[in-house]
C-alpha cells in the first residue's frame, strides 16, 4: 500500500467525484481536432470597412459577412441571439477593436476566433475627453471617459488593421498566403493613396480651427493635423443633446475661437444648413463609412470626403 | 419365515447378553414378544430386522441367514422386504404425509416410485382414515395420525415380514385400535407375519402367540 | 437422482427462513468483492478518461490535486483565482488556445460554470434542445442540472448569493435558460453553463442600468409560471440582465484583472504542449501548469490501494461467514439426527443420505452464486449511475 501524503483526505472526494464523473459509463471524451477542411474561410465582421479590407483581402477564398442592418450605427447596434449564433459560427470574427464594438463583452464568442485589427497599435489608442455636456436630465453628468473608436479614419492605421487580417487569413489558409498578400498590397496602395490625398488637401492649413457636431474624427485629427474641437450632437441621438444644447454649446465654442467649418457625418437638414450660415460656419460632409454605404464602397466614400475637405479648406 | 436357532448376542460395551435358543413364526402368524424392561426385547426385534448381527447362531428371515449377509444387503432386505413400525422413527417433518408414506421409494436406488406404489399409498391412507389428510405435512397431525402414518410407510412397499417395536406406544384406545388394525389386516390380506414388541396389554391380547424374551433363552 | 434433489428441495423450503438467511449470506459475501472490483475499476476508468481528455490546465499555485478537481470534476474550487491576464497570455503565446473557467458560483446546488463556446465544441457537448449561449446572462444547463433545478429553455435560474450578509458582494442574478444539453455521462450533466462574462457579473465586476427586482428566495430557481417565492427574512434582491438594460451593462476596470479559476489548455498537438510547459517551467510566474492525468493516476492508485485493503478485510469476512455457514450445517445435521437414522434404519444406504444432504448444501450454493452472478450483472450494467447516485 502506498500511502500518499494529502492524498488520503481525498479519498472520500475521490469516490464521490468517481461518481460525478460518471453518468452511464461516459461516451469518449476525445478533445476535438480541428478539422482542416480546405474550402472558403468564414469570417463576421463587426464594421463595413473591415468588410470592405476583408473582402480585398480575401477575394473568392473568404466569404465575408456582416449582419448589421443598413442605416444603423454599427457602433449602436448589438445583434440578437440568432445573430450572434452566425458570429460564433465563423472561422474568424474580425473586429475593430478600440471598444467600437461595446457589444462583444455582451455575447458569447469563442476567444480564439477573435481577431482585434487595432490590437498592433493598442499604445496609440485616443481617448475622447468629455465633450461639452450639459446633463439637464435626473442623472446628473455622467462620465464615462470614452475611447476613441473610428481608428481608421487615419489612413495609416486603416492599413494597419488590413494588415492585421491579411495575417489572420494567412494563419488560417497558409497555402493561400500569397494569394492574400498580392490582394493586400493592392488595398494598401489605394488606401495610401486617399491618406496622400488628405495630406495634400490639409497640407500648410494645419492651424486651422474647426468644429465637428460629433466626436468622431479623433484619428483623423491626429493623422492629419487637424484642429477639431467636438460637441456632441447628433438629430439622431437626441438624448446626448438636445438641438437647444447644440446651439448654446456652438455660440459658447465660436466665441473661444472663431471656426468656418464643421465636420458632419451627413448632410444635415437645409433648416441646421441655414442657421449654421447665419453663424458663418459651413457644412464639411466626412462620413465615416461605419456603415455600408448606400452607395458605393469604402474608397469611393473617403475620395468623397476628401473632395468635401478639399473643397473647404479652398475656399479659405 | 422366520427362524433362528442358538443366536447369542452382546453390546460391546457389555452388562447384557441375549440369548435365543430356538424362536420359528410362519406364515399369517402374529406374535407377541414380551418380557420386562431390559430383557432384550428391543435388541431381538433388532436382530430380526437385520439391524443388528448375532455374534453367534442363526437368524434366518425368508430363507435368508442374516448373520451371512453383507451390512447393505441387509439394509436392501430391509427396505424390500421387512416393514418396521419402531416407535422412535421419526418422520420428515419437511414432506406431506403422502410423501412420508412413500419416503421407502426415495430414500433408496432399489426400488422405483411408480404409479402403482402411488395408488397404494393412497389406498392405505384411506384405510387408516387418513385419506382426505395426505398433503398435511406431520406438524399438522396428532399423535396417534402421525403413528399411523409410520404404519402406512411400513406397509407401502409390500413387506413379506413386519416387524413392530412397541408400535402403539403412548397411544390411545381409539388409535391403538387404529394401527393395530391396520397391522392385523395387512397381515391376514398378504399372509406376512407379525412379530411386535409391546407391553401393552390390550395390544397382546390380540395376537395369537406370546412369546416371554427371557423365556427364550 | 430426482428423489435427491426433491428431498433436499422440500427440507430448504421447509427451512425458508435458515435458508434465505444462508443464502443471503454468502451471496453477499461473494458479491461485494466482486462489486467493489467493479465500481472501483469503472471509477478509475471514467475518472481517467476525462482527464485524459483534458491535455492541459493551468490555474492559481497549489495543490494541483485541488485545482484538477475543481476543474475537471467541477468541486467548489479551494485555491484563490488567478487573473484573466494568465489565459491571454497562453492564447498569446499562439500555440494553444485557452478557454476559462470560472466556478465560484452555484444556482439550486448546480455548480455554475463559467466559460467561453469553445468549451462545448472541446468537450463534445451538444445541445438537445433550446440553443447554445449568445447573449449576456443566459445560461444553458447540463441534463442532469436540468433535472435537478426543473428548468427548461426559458425558465429562469437563480444564482446562489455568497451570503446573507454580503455587504460588498454581488446580488444574485437571474440568468435565463436558454439550452439544455445532452446527457453526456460526465460531470458536465450537472453544471449551469454561462459566459464566463456573465460570472464577472455575477461577480459584482459588472454593473449596469438595472431594476432591482423583486426579492426572491435563495433556493436558486424562479420558472416562469410559478407561483409567489416567499419573502422571509433572508431574501435579497436580485439583478437581472434583460434586452432592455443589456447595452447598459460594461465592466469597471481591465479584462486582464478579472479572476477566473482555471483554463484548460488546449495544444493542437503534444509538440506544442511540451514547448508551453517548458516556457511556464522557465517563468511559471504567479500560475502552475499541470497535466491532469498525472494528477488522477496518483489519485486512482490511493483508490486501488485502499481497495486492496478492503478487499483483504472482505476476505476475511468471506472466511468467517462460510465457516458459520458450515456450523449452521453441521449443528442442523445434529437436529436431525433422529429422522437421519429412522431412514438409515429403514433401508437408505449411507450414500444416499449423504447425496441428500450434500445437495442441500450444493442448492444453497448455487442460489448464492446465482443471486451473486446476478447483482454483479447489474452492478457491471448500471456501475457508472449508481457512482452518480451515491455522489448526489
Amino acid at each position: 500500500m502506498n500511502w500518499k501524503s494529502g492524498s488520503v483526505r481525498n479519498l472520500h472526494s475521490i469516490l464521490i467525484l468517481a461518481g460525478l464523473a460518471t453518468g452511464c459509463g461516459g461516451p469518449s471524451e476525445e478533445p476535438r481536432e480541428a478539422t482542416g477542411m480546405k474550402t472558403e474561410l468564414n469570417v463576421y465582421v463587426a464594421s463595413y470597412p473591415l468588410q470592405y479590407f476583408a473582402e480585398r483581402i480575401g477575394g473568392e477564398r473568404v466569404d465575408v459577412r456582416f449582419p448589421a442592418p443598413a442605416g444603423v450605427y454599427p457602433a449602436d447596434w448589438s445583434p440578437d441571439a440568432e445573430t450572434v449564433a452566425g458570429y460564433q459560427s465563423a472561422d474568424l470574427i474580425l473586429l475593430n477593436g478600440a471598444e467600437y464594438e461595446k457589444w462583444v463583452s455582451k455575447v458569447s464568442l469563442s476567444q480564439s476566433k477573435l481577431v482585434d485589427t487595432s490590437a498592433g497599435f493598442a499604445d496609440r489608442i485616443l481617448h475622447v475627453e468629455n465633450a461639452v455636456t450639459h446633463s439637464h436630465g435626473p442623472e446628473g453628468e455622467h462620465s464615462h471617459g470614452e475611447t476613441a473608436s473610428l481608428t481608421w479614419l487615419d489612413m495609416t492605421l486603416a492599413v494597419q488593421q488590413a494588415r492585421a487580417i491579411r495575417d489572420a487569413f494567412a494563419k488560417a489558409r497558409a497555402e493561400s498566403e500569397d494569394y492574400f498578400q498580392g490582394r493586400f498590397e493592392s488595398l494598401e496602395h489605394d488606401i495610401m493613396d486617399i491618406d496622400t490625398a488628405l495630406t495634400e488637401r490639409v497640407a500648410g492649413k494645419t492651424d486651422r480651427r474647426l468644429l465637428a457636431a460629433y466626436p468622431l474624427y479623433p484619428y483623423l485629427a491626429r493623422r492629419y493635423q487637424l484642429d477639431i474641437d467636438s460637441l456632441r450632437y447628433d438629430p439622431m441621438r437626441p438624448a446626448d443633446m438636445t438641438a437647444n444644447d447644440f446651439w448654446h454649446d456652438l455660440e459658447h465654442a465660436l466665441e473661444e475661437h472663431k471656426a468656418h467649418w464643421m465636420f458632419w457625418e451627413r448632410e444635415p437638414s437645409a433648416e441646421t444648413a441655414e442657421k449654421l450660415k447665419g453663424y458663418g460656419v459651413g457644412i464639411v460632409v466626412f462620413d465615416p463609412c461605419g456603415g455600408r454605404p448606400s452607395a458605393g464602397d469604402f474608397l469611393t466614400v473617403m475620395k468623397g470626403n476628401v473632395e468635401n475637405l478639399g473643397k473647404a479648406f479652398a475656399q479659405d | 419365515m422366520i427362524a433362528v436357532r442358538e443366536a447369542e448376542f452382546a453390546y460391546p460395551e457389555g452388562g447384557f447378553h441375549l440369548r435365543v435358543r430356538e424362536l420359528a413364526v410362519g406364515e399369517k402368524e402374529s406374535v407377541a414378544i414380551t418380557g420386562s424392561s431390559g430383557s432384550g426385547k428391543t435388541t431381538l426385534i433388532n436382530l430380526l430386522a437385520g439391524l443388528l448381527v448375532p455374534d453367534s447362531g442363526n437368524i434366518n428371515v425368508l430363507g435368508l441367514d442374516l448373520a451371512g449377509l453383507a451390512a447393505e444387503d441387509r439394509q436392501d432386505l430391509r427396505i424390500l422386504k421387512l416393514g418396521l413400525v419402531f416407535q422412535e422413527f421419526e418422520l420428515l417433518e419437511y414432506i406431506d404425509v403422502l410423501d412420508n408414506i412413500l419416503l421407502p421409494y426415495r430414500i433408496t436406488p432399489v426400488l422405483t416410485l411408480e404409479a402403482t406404489a402411488r395408488e397404494r399409498a393412497m389406498s392405505l391412507a384411506r384405510e387408516v382414515g387418513l385419506g382426505d389428510k395426505l398433503q398435511r405435512l406431520p406438524g399438522q397431525l396428532s399423535q396417534g395420525e402421525r403413528q399411523r402414518v409410520a404404519v402406512c410407510r411400513a406397509l407401502v412397499t409390500r413387506p413379506a415380514v413386519i416387524f413392530g417395536d412397541e408400535p402403539t406406544g403412548n397411544l390411545d384406545a381409539r388409535n391403538r385400535d387404529h394401527v393395530a388394525d391396520a397391522l392385523f389386516s395387512y397381515s391376514e390380506q398378504t399372509g406376512a407375519p407379525l412379530v411386535v414388541v409391546s407391553h401393552d396389554p390390550e395390544l397382546v391380547s390380540r395376537f395369537a402367540r406370546r412369546v416371554d424374551v427371557a423365556e427364550l433363552a | 437422482m430426482k428423489d435427491v434433489f426433491y428431498l433436499a428441495w422440500r427440507y430448504l423450503r421447509y427451512n425458508r427462513i435458515k435458508t434465505a438467511v444462508l443464502v443471503a449470506s454468502i451471496s453477499l459475501i461473494l458479491f461485494l468483492p466482486a462489486a467493489m472490483q467493479m465500481l472501483v475499476r469503472e471509477a478509475a476508468r471514467v475518472l481517467t478518461a476525462r482527464a485524459d481528455a483534458t491535455p492541459l490546465l493551468v490555474g492559481a499555485r497549489g495543490s494541483g490535486v485541488d485545482l484538477t478537481l475543481a476543474a475537471l470534476y467541477f468541486r467548489e474550487p479551494s485555491l484563490p483565482p488567478m487573473l484573466y491576464r494568465e489565459v491571454e497570455r497562453i492564447q498569446k503565446t499562439g500555440i494553444a488556445a485557452a478557454i476559462p473557467l470560472n466556478l465560484r458560483y452555484t444556482a439550486g446546488g448546480q455548480r455554475i460554470v463559467g466559460t467561453t463556446p469553445e468549451y462545448f465544441d472541446f468537450r463534445g457537448l451538444r445541445i438537445e434542445s433550446g440553443r447554445g449561449l449568445a447573449l449576456l446572462g443566459e445560461c444553458v444547463l447540463g441534463s442532469r442540472a436540468a433535472e435537478t433545478l426543473g428548468a427548461g429553455p426559458g425558465d429562469d435560474v437563480l444564482s446562489t448569493p455568497a451570503g446573507a450578509f454580503d455587504v460588498g458582494g454581488s446580488f444574485p442574478l437571474k440568468m435565463k435558460v436558454v439550452g439544455v444539453l445532452a446527457p453526456a455521462g460526465t460531470p458536465d450533466d450537472g453544471a449551469v453553463f454561462a459566459d464566463v462574462k456573465t460570472t464577472w457579473v455575477i461577480a459584482g465586476i459588472a454593473h449596469g442600468h438595472t431594476d432591482v427586482t423583486a426579492p426572491s428566495a435563495s433556493s436558486g430557481v424562479l420558472s416562469r409560471g410559478e407561483g409567489n417565492v416567499v419573502a422571509n427574512a433572508s431574501v435579497l434582491p436580485y439583478t437581472e440582465i434583460t434586452p432592455e438594460n443589456i447595452d447598459s451593462f460594461h465592466f469597471h476596470g481591465d479584462r486582464d484583472g478579472f479572476p477566473v479559476d482555471a483554463a484548460i489548455v488546449v495544444p493542437p498537438d503534444r509538440k506544442s504542449g511540451i514547448v508551453l510547459r517548458g516556457r511556464y517551467e522557465e517563468d511559471p510566474g504567479d500560475v502552475q501548469i499541470l497535466v491532469p492525468r498525472t494528477v488522477v493516476d496518483e489519485l486512482v492508485d490511493t483508490m486501488f490501494s485502499v481497495r486492496d485493503a478492503v478487499f483483504l478485510v472482505t476476505v476475511g469476512l468471506g472466511v468467517a461467514t462460510l465457516a458459520t455457514a458450515a456450523l449452521v450445517f453441521a449443528l442442523s445435521i445434529r437436529l436431525r439426527r433422529r429422522e437421519i437414522e429412522t431412514m438409515r434404519k429403514i433401508g437408505a444406504p449411507r450414500a444416499r443420505l449423504a447425496a441428500v444432504l450434500a445437495t442441500e448444501v450444493l442448492l444453497v450454493l448455487l442460489a448464492s452464486f446465482a443471486i451473486a452472478a446476478g447483482l454483479t450483472a447489474i452492478v457491471s450494467r448500471f456501475g457508472g449511475v449508481m457512482l452518480g447516485m451515491v455522489a448526489e
